[in-house]
């Protein structure tokens, strides 16, 4: 929140951030003042990542539901004075398989979002290309994502061993643990190992990129160790990440309750923690970013003169911003 | 300065003492125990049935476990034989037991502290009854009976042997073997006894095949010797669990055996109506099994004997010993006795001061009571039955009852204690504000507290608020602690504000203290304090990742490493809780039921022993200040300190595992345990002299240039750790009593804890570095660079003239920390893992008061260890004295030949001691503040949920040995911090 309002202040005095990537303007006229700005999002942008998270939620939920032939769902052996709704069933009783359901359903649905974030940090449009653009075509997708997929691996072996490390079984759970890094890892750095391309740390079966390894470094370190952020894909990629970590870490805590239920089987509730917060991030992204957006396209409404927000008028700067946020939204749709 | 910061934290622990001291008070259960007995003179009905035997042998078998008896009562029933299960009540400590067996009263939790000391019983008691009646009593075993009963048995057929020397089981029943028999057949007392007792200490554990056999042997032989007029009980006083021990309130420790047989007169003929006796299924057996509550022998057995029943019985008669033809009339006439006398004494307590403490109750209990007196005589044992257990199952309920006002008074003390510790944290931020405030800080707390003492003995005089509901049983004394310590609280606190900061720690210290609300929390807080304590790297590691160079970021990130490497191994020693199982498995002992360290602990202790000192001798090299003091004890001082408190355990297991192949080994035991407490204690009086991990060297140098003369160079080694070194030092001197008292298991915790320990100061020291350095990059770019290059070539950097402010990110994981040696050392917040074994490390036997300050200190050691090396925190690394004049460069490691403007350095120095000071006064003010919120935490499930008392115990306990831990950490910091920094006036002066 701190850094939030902070950022506030500097729009509203004037002090643009710096852009990572200068966006490229696009040929509509009516949009090219707002999108010229620092914080300026594209009109697909909540849409897409609301449709995103939406599929995702699914995913986690209802693919656990597909019957799988020679593999009736056992009677559960715990809660039976409460049973569970039928609907748990599949989900609980499995939790190996959930989680193998809920990291297919992640690897298809977070590198597609992640390719959009990709798409908007390197040319700063959203949604379908234009015929010129598709023509250029991508000459470096191929490798970055090649190197996306082998740096979540690596993160993903790094992070089976955090988990050991903060309490879960050495030996017992293999899979358990091994699926939950995995599933974390999708979450937490795919989308910026795809956007930003990963941090040079001398890792084998990584192609080499263009980009000076101090400054691929520094990147990473300015976004995810300061949280400093400065645009917002940016922003898209740091909120989710610091929420799936941070609900995978609350999700451990309703393990240790004797409610005896069976979805407090581990991993279930870490994972489903790290769902929820990867989605709360996202969703808390989008709103820190539309309010940047409307922060400064209010700053232009009132003829760019750069008045400096007193703390006392953030919250009714905010208020008011809430309130425009809507008239602006149907004006542009 | 120095007496200013101790008066605050004194003043901090004299709030945590009366907060405890008041919820404790109104917490634990007490009863009025009521001196009255039962004499048959008094009543015109009959006090008691005629007796059916003139004698009888208890024979109490300590432990013996209902399944040690016999799992499968035989069938057909036998008149003569009774497999029954009895059923103490928690607390299965013996004494406790002992006070049940003989007065059929309800021991009070609180009465276990007794079980070191004992306690006379002032209540009436079968023996008491036994002795009105003139009746000898012969005793033999135990001694813990003496205690209980100085002057009952006759002394020439009392033989009592010490009990509390667990590791010598065959004297105590030797001893009663070889007097037991003659008192039976053939000795000049034989059949001059009334009443014998004889207290085996039995199979003190469940595999002790050849202590049961033996205990077999000994029935068997005793129901030989037994005339027909004598009747034998034979029962334990509790049970154990499954690694043979008790005290707690586990379905295994209240399962005890009871076995009375008769040749005589036949005890029963007919079975009584099944709706007399319960029936209950012992843990793991398949059939139900008959049970009765302990204290029902009690009147049993008095009216067995002709006698009267105890005054404060509260137990039933049990039904089989008394139904002897087809309607059960003895059985009715014996309950008609036993219910009138629990009667009696339920209107005596009702009479007493401790009257109103029925109020609630009072009117159930007539009205049961009155159903009995209107009954049918066909009813009336039912009635009567009903009657008993009621009044049974009111006063358990009853004396489990805490006087509310008085806890929530603790409460809002400890609650009131946080707000002003969490005050003096928030001033403690930089010096001088901390002056100002400090100024007139005693006068005020002085004046607030005779004040508020005034005001609490003021309502105190006033007599209807006195007496009103609210304040029953509060004293004087009381109404002055409370109101003197709120008073002055609200005082402190009015003049230091707490001010709420984002950290990364406040989350985990609010869940741990919210935790206690759970039960599930409480009873896997072992697991809950690591997962913690891996949360509290993160900080950390972020700041390594923007580290401003490679160096201090892998520093940083190798150090995290280790710390939770070190962390998470210790999380994987465990006793575990009854209520773990099954999810936890016992790593501490090599196996459930074993008693006996795991192998690879048993090979590697000794090598581990030597590693520790080594360790943080390696970690002192770094920054050159493993010199002096620290250069003769850690080599030469503690390592073989250490490795005799390893070797006292190995020995300990050869000994108890049975091969004694050496029969001195309880004297080379003692000669270690001795050798490793005098190598501590000869090491401390060392450190005292001289605590100064300083090496001074002069070298002569010729003329430079300029002048002819030649100029002396002073080289001062380990000036950039010049507080720190000392105090580890001292720490690890520290760290050999507790390892002493660890056992083999602990010891290795111990050594991870102390790997965890300097890991995490080496981060805080290396996050500094980088904290400071990337805000100066900020600030000026320039300096910082030429900054940054004296850092690299050892030199200090000069952000400590400010000092450091301590934080709460970094205090949090050594608390955390602390709690985790707790737990790792095979411990849990349970009566239960109490390690007896401890008292026994220097002498074989029972002494005060070493062996309960070894218990104490195995249970509480590591805790206390770690709290106490807190203010480490704030003095590590840190150097005693930086000058910013252009002229002379930094005194680092390597340089030293530095102008001597004499008072202005001598100003220097002094206001940076008091800097280091108050950096360390902060960690310790942040340490007392994150106990205290536990110890509220778990009051508060305490009060609310009355289930967690040992956890609160627990809580009240470490909080006050903290406050001890820090306030000698203080103290001893004192020595190695003199007004001028340690070495700095001889230092300059030595220079010419």
């Amino acid at each position: 929140m701190a850094t939030i309002f902070k950022a506030l202040k500097n729009i509203a005095s004037g002090n643009r951030p710096r852009k990572l990537h200068p966006p490229s303007f696009s040929d509509d006229s009516t949009e090219l003042e707002l999108l010229s700005l620092p914080n300026a999002i594209p009109k697909q942008y909540p849409p897409l990542i609301l449709i995103h998270l939406i599929l995702l939620s699914a995913a986690f939920v209802l693919l656990p539901q597909t019957p799988i032939p020679n593999l009736p769902i056992s009677p559960p052996t715990r809660g039976l004075d409460k049973p569970q709704h039928p609907f748990l069933a599949p989900i609980t009783t499995r939790p190996v398989l959930t989680l193998t359901w809920a990291c297919l359903g992640a690897i298809l649905l977070v590198p597609w979002w992640a390719g959009s974030l990709r798409q908007w940090a390197h040319n700063g449009t959203l949604g379908s290309r234009s015929v010129q653009e598709r023509l250029e075509g991508d000459p470096h997708k191929q490798r970055d994502i090649w190197n996306a997929s082998i740096f979540t691996v690596y993160t993903a072996l790094a992070l089976h061993g955090v988990i050991i490390l903060f309490g879960a079984p050495f030996i017992q759970y293999v899979q358990h643990t091994a699926l939950l890094a995995l599933l974390l890892a999708l979450y937490t750095t795919f989308p910026p190992a795809y956007v930003l391309g990963p941090p040079r740390l001398g890792l084998p079966f990584l192609s080499a990129s263009a980009s000076n390894a101090i400054v691929q470094n520094d990147l990473w370190v300015r976004i995810f160790a300061e949280r400093n952020t400065r645009n917002p894909p940016e922003r898209a990629l740091l909120y989710p990440t610091y929420g799936a970590f941070l609900g995978a870490w609350c999700g451990v805590i309703p393990i240790g309750l004797d409610w005896d239920r069976p979805w407090q089987a581990y991993p279930l509730t870490p994972a489903a923690g790290a769902s929820l917060g990867y989605i709360t991030g996202a969703l808390l992204a989008l709103g820190a970013n539309l309010l940047f957006f409307f922060a400064e396209a209010d700053r232009l409404d009132s003829s760019g003169t750069p008045g400096s927000l007193a703390k006392g008028d953030t919250k009714k700067k905010k208020r008011k911003e809430r309130e425009q946020k809507k008239k602006l939204f149907t004006k542009e749709d | 300065m120095f007496f200013r910061t101790f008066r605050i934290i004194f003043y901090l622990a004299f709030l945590h003492i009366v907060g405890i001291y008041l919820f404790t008070r109104g917490f634990l259960l007490s009863r009025l125990s009521l001196s009255n007995t039962t004499s048959c003179s008094t009543s015109t009905s009959p006090c008691t049935l005629p007796p059916t035997h003139k004698r009888a042998v208890l024979l109490i078998i300590d432990s013996l476990r209902f399944d040690f008896v016999s799992p499968h009562p035989p069938e057909p029933h036998s008149p003569y034989h009774h497999n029954v299960l009895t059923l103490p009540h928690p607390p299965t400590a013996t004494l406790q037991r002992i006070k049940g067996l003989v007065t059929g009263s309800l021991p009070t939790f609180v009465d276990i502290g007794h079980n070191f000391g004992g306690a006379s019983i002032a209540e009436d008691s079968i023996i008491q009854q036994l002795q009105k009646a003139n009746k000898t009593i012969a005793f033999m075993g135990d001694d813990t009976w003496l205690t209980v009963f100085p002057n009952a048995f006759h002394p020439d057929m009392s033989h009592d042997f010490d009990s509390f020397n667990v590791e010598d089981l065959h004297t105590v029943d030797n001893g009663v073997i070889t007097n037991l028999f003659p008192l039976l057949t053939n000795s000049i007392h034989a059949h001059k006894w009334d009443f014998l007792i004889g207290h085996f200490l039995g199979p003190d554990h469940p595999t002790m095949l050849a202590k049961q056999q033996q205990m077999n042997d000994i029935l068997k032989r005793v129901v030989d010797a037994l005339d027909k007029d004598t009747l034998l009980i034979v029962l334990g006083d509790h049970g154990m669990d499954r690694k043979g021990d008790h005290g707690g309130d586990g379905d295994l420790e209240v399962s005890a055996g009871l076995w009375i047989y008769s040749k005589g007169p036949t005890l029963s003929s007919k079975n009584p109506p099944t709706s007399h006796l319960p029936h209950k299924t012992f843990p793991g057996e398949p059939s139900l099994h008959r049970s009765v509550q302990q204290i029902d022998l009690v009147p049993t057995l008095s009216l067995l004997l002709g006698l009267p029943i105890p005054f404060n019985n509260l137990g039933t008669v049990i039904p089989e010993l008394f139904w002897r033809d087809r309607t059960g009339s003895d059985y009715a006439n014996a309950l008609d006795i036993n219910v009138r006398q629990v009667h009696a004494y339920l209107d005596a307590y009702r009479n007493s001061a401790s009257g109103g403490e029925l109020d609630g109750v009072w009117s159930t209990l007539e009205s049961s009571w009155g159903q009995f007196d209107a009954s049918k005589p066909r009813d009336r044992p039912e009635a009567a039955v009903q009657f008993t257990r009621l009044a049974l199952e009111t006063c358990r309920s009853l004396w489990a009852r805490f006087n509310a006002t008085l806890m929530a008074g603790g409460l809002s003390v400890i609650a009131l204690s946080l707000f002003v510790g969490w005050g003096v944290y928030e001033r403690s931020r930089s010096l001088t504000g901390w002056d100002l405030w400090m100024e007139p800080l005693g006068q005020m707390i002085g004046s607030s507290t005779v004040v508020g003492a005034a005001l609490g003995a003021a309502v105190y005089a006033i007599t209807p608020l006195r007496n009103a509901q609210l304040f029953y049983g509060i004293s004087l004394f009381q109404f002055i602690l409370f109101g003197a310590s709120v008073l002055s609280g609200v005082r402190v606190l009015a003049s230091a504000p707490p001010k709420l900061r984002i950290s990364w720690s406040a989350p985990i210290l609010f869940l741990h203290s919210i935790a206690f609300l759970s039960n599930s929390y409480t009873f896997w807080e072992d697991r809950a304090v690591p997962f913690f304590l891996l949360f509290t790297l993160v900080p950390p590691i972020l700041t390594a990742l923007s580290a401003p160079t490679g160096h201090l970021r892998y520093r940083i990130l190798a150090f995290a490493a280790l710390f939770a490497v070190c962390v998470r191994l210790m999380a994987v020693s465990t006793i575990c809780r009854e209520e773990q199982h099954p999810w936890c498995s016992v790593t501490f002992f090599s196996g459930a039921g074993a008693t006996e360290p795991p192998i690879l602990v048993r090979l590697i202790l000794i090598p581990v022993a030597v590693l520790v000192p080594y360790g943080i001798r390696r970690v002192l090299a770094v920054s050159k200040s493993d010199k002096g003091i620290a250069s003769l004890l850690l080599p030469y001082v503690i390592p073989p300190a250490l490795v005799a408190g390893s070797g006292y355990w190995l020995l300990e297991w050869l000994d108890s595992s049975g091969s004694g192949i050496y029969p001195d080994m309880r004297r080379a035991r003692t000669t270690l345990a001795w050798t490793g407490i005098v190598a501590a204690l000869g090491g401390t009086a060392l450190w005292a002299l001289v605590p100064v991990a300083l090496h001074i060297s002069t070298e002569r140098l010729p003329g430079t240039n300029g002048s002819a003369q030649p100029k002396t160079e002073v080289r001062v080694l380990g000036f950039a750790n010049a507080f720190g070194a000392p105090f580890i030092v001292l720490w690890a001197l520290a760290l050999a009593p507790v390892w002493l008292a660890a056992q083999p298991s602990a010891q290795m915790t111990l050594a991870l804890a102390t790997g965890a320990l300097l890991a995490h100061l080496e981060i805080v020291d290396a996050a500094r570095d980088a904290r400071a350095l990337n805000a100066s990059f900020a600030a000026d770019p320039v300096g910082a660079l030429t900054r940054l290059q004296q850092q690299q070539e050892g030199n200090i950097s000069a952000e400590y003239l400010q000092g450091v402010t301590v934080t709460l990110d970094e205090i949090t994981p050594v608390v955390l920390l602390s709690q985790l040696a707790f737990f790792a050392s095979g411990h849990q917040a349970t009566l239960v893992s109490i390690q007896w074994k401890s008292a026994f490390v220097l002498t074989p036997t029972v002494t005060y008061p070493l062996s309960p300050l070894f218990v104490i200190l195995n249970a509480f050691g590591p805790t206390a260890l770690f709290a106490f090396a807190v203010p480490l925190l704030g003095i590590w690394n840190v150097a005693p004295l930086v000058m910013l004049s252009p002229t002379s460069p930094p005194p680092g490691s390597t340089s030293g030949s530095g102008s001597g403007s004499a008072p202005e350095e001598q100003l220097q120095s002094q206001s940076q001691a008091r800097v280091v000071v108050l950096a360390a006064v902060r960690a310790v003010i942040g340490t007392m503040e994150y106990f205290g919120s536990l110890l509220l935490g778990s009051a508060l499930s305490a009060a609310w949920l009355r289930l967690f008392a040992p956890r609160y115990m627990l809580g009240a306990v470490e909080l006050l040995l903290v406050d001890l831990a820090v306030l000698v950490g203080r103290i001893t910091n004192m020595f190695s911090l003199p007004p001028t920094g340690p070495g700095g006036g001889q230092k300059r002066k030595a220079e010419k």
